[in-house]
């Protein structure tokens, strides 16, 4: 009855062309099916909430600042300050907390067998990716059409880059988080507040660079500020991050995205048991 | 082929299910996994759906194996039966007007694909499981101690079943959970006996049978008398006489 491209050829199987069939389907399956899911009828809805908090912490802290009559750190936009610092930070909060649930508790049970492990996780981080760069999108889009002609990047390049390498580290964290909090339940009650602590040591209501060099030099093993400062950098020509580098929120990203999917392949098994 | 390579699963050290398994499962048979009760067939059906990760050892499938018939647990309650259905049949790459229509012609529930998955009651949602199992292509199909439910609002739902797993199984396999031999007469030709922790292929499921046969007389008779005086070596045998 139903048209089957994935099946074997009787005689003589090409058992890698198969296989990369079946993965591309059921990646492509799995990232359409978790969109309607996530994003379904509440379209609007869901990237409202994507969108919401870190809007709220930048008009918040916005609001202080001019209350308290203080003067941007950098720049002439405080608005824009605070949302190169938000939006970055956000972006590894929300992927290291949203990468938990394609690995979660009692997932396999709930899933068919041709959902692999690594295709529900690969597909939700991609969409997690797009739903987050729309956020940005909008929030540096509007920023510009209400007169902060800096808004723009003036090097996008860059922009995305950095915002790309933030995102590894979110997601590397994420995949690791999912696994403790399958080992440790605590984690899972723990990790969103302990990971909203990073808004505070990744530089973003002041630069780093004007940091007692001390206090500097201890924030700067933490490569979320790196991570922000490269994302300014995109912004401001001059910003001064000399201190901070790009490789280090690379290496960072990659060494916990591997380190996230050996734990996973070498604890599945066991987790699988215990629950 | 589905071949088990060096296979073991326990639940805990004391409760083994497989001890290295290696065995090579055709997959164009319709094949009975026979086993007594509470030996593990069901969990030894889930490894081979890969809806388990066995302990250590591998599992090669080349052909298509199916989820076990009638697995409802990845239904996505807040989506409609349409919805849930759609997603299956893209995700086994068929196609899912053709899946959809099939369901909603057998079932005679079209109007009810389309409310959300958890307002469709209990036997409903099981008897739409079980055809979706039908309506996806597979050279392999799992079932566990039946083909399709005998309690279902669907009129003569478990002899529509019957008939569907003959047609399916015409050009396809199947591995059938069962420890009747009744059941495994019915649906299937050869056998796969989990005994000891090992799994055994025949390929004439009467064979299979007798040794069932034999094993269920030899724990009958354990049940009947669990601690049979041994024989006495013949000294001691002539000591007493």
């Amino acid at each position: 009855m139903a048209s089957r491209p994935g099946a074997i050829p009787p005689g003589g199987a090409r058992y890698w062309d198969v296989a990369l069939f079946n993965a591309i389907n059921s990646f492509r399956s799995i990232f359409w099916h978790e969109a309607d899911m996530h994003h379904g009828r509440r379209l609007m809805m869901g990237y409202l909430a994507a969108g919401a908090e870190p809007l709220f912490i930048v008009l918040v802290l916005n609001l202080l600042f001019t209350m308290l009559a203080r003067h941007t750190p950098y720049g002439r936009s405080s608005l824009l300050f605070l949302g190169t610092g938000v939006y970055p930070i956000y972006m590894f909060i929300h992927t290291s907390i949203r990468m938990r649930s394609p690995l979660g508790r009692g997932k396999y049970r709930v899933q068919f067998p041709m959902e692999r492990p690594l295709f529900v996780l690969f597909s939700n981080a991609l969409q997690h990716y797009i739903t987050y760069m729309c956020v940005i999108l909008v929030f540096f889009g509007a920023l510009y059409i209400s007169g902060v002609d800096d808004a723009i990047p003036y090097d996008p390049v860059r922009a995305l880059e950095a915002i790309t390498g933030v995102y590894l580290i979110g997601f590397g964290a994420g995949i690791v988080n999912a696994i403790f909090g399958r080992m440790f339940p605590v984690w899972d009650l723990a990790w969103p507040a302990i990971s909203r602590t990073v808004l505070h040591f990744s530089g973003l209501y002041y630069v780093a660079a004007y940091l007692p060099p001390t206090t500097r030099y201890y924030l700067l093993f933490n490569p979320m500020l790196s991570g922000t400062n490269w994302f300014r950098m995109a912004f401001y020509p001059f910003y001064p991050a000399a201190h901070s580098g790009a490789q280090y929120v690379i290496f960072c990203g990659m060494g916990l995205v591997t380190f996230g999917l050996l734990l996973e392949a070498n604890t599945r098994q066991y987790l699988e048991a215990k629950e | 082929m589905i071949r088990l390579r060096g296979v073991t699963h326990r639940y805990n050290r004391r409760h083994v299910i497989l001890t290295d398994v290696d065995i090579e499962i055709p997959t164009d048979r319709r094949v009975a996994l026979m086993a007594g009760p509470y030996s593990g067939k069901t969990t030894v059906l889930q490894i081979i759906a890969r809806q388990l990760t066995p302990w250590r050892g591998r599992i090669e499938r080349t052909g298509r194996v199916s989820f076990i018939g009638g697995f409802h647990t990845a239904f996505r309650s807040t989506m409609t039966a349409r919805q849930n259905f759609g997603f299956a049949a893209e995700l086994y790459g068929c196609n899912p007007s053709q899946v959809i229509g099939f369901i909603a012609e057998i079932s005679g529930l079209g109007d009810l694909l389309d409310v959300p998955f958890r307002q469709l009651g209990l036997q409903n949602r099981i008897s739409l499981c079980y055809l979706l199992t039908y309506a996806l292509d597979f050279d392999t199909y799992l079932f566990d101690n039946i083909a399709g439910p005998w309690i279902s609002e669907i009129k003569d739902f478990h002899k529509i079943c019957d008939e569907l797993y003959a047609q399916k199984t015409a050009s396809a396999g199947s591995i059938f959970a069962t420890r009747e031999p009744r059941v495994a007469v019915k649906y299937c030709d050869s056998a796969l006996l989990l005994r000891d922790r090992k799994l055994y292929y025949y390929d004439d499921l009467q064979e299979a049978l007798a040794i069932v046969e034999e094993d269920r007389l030899a724990a009958e008779s354990l049940a009947a008398n669990p601690n049979p005086v041994p024989d006495l070596p013949d000294k001691l045998r002539a000591l007493r006489d």
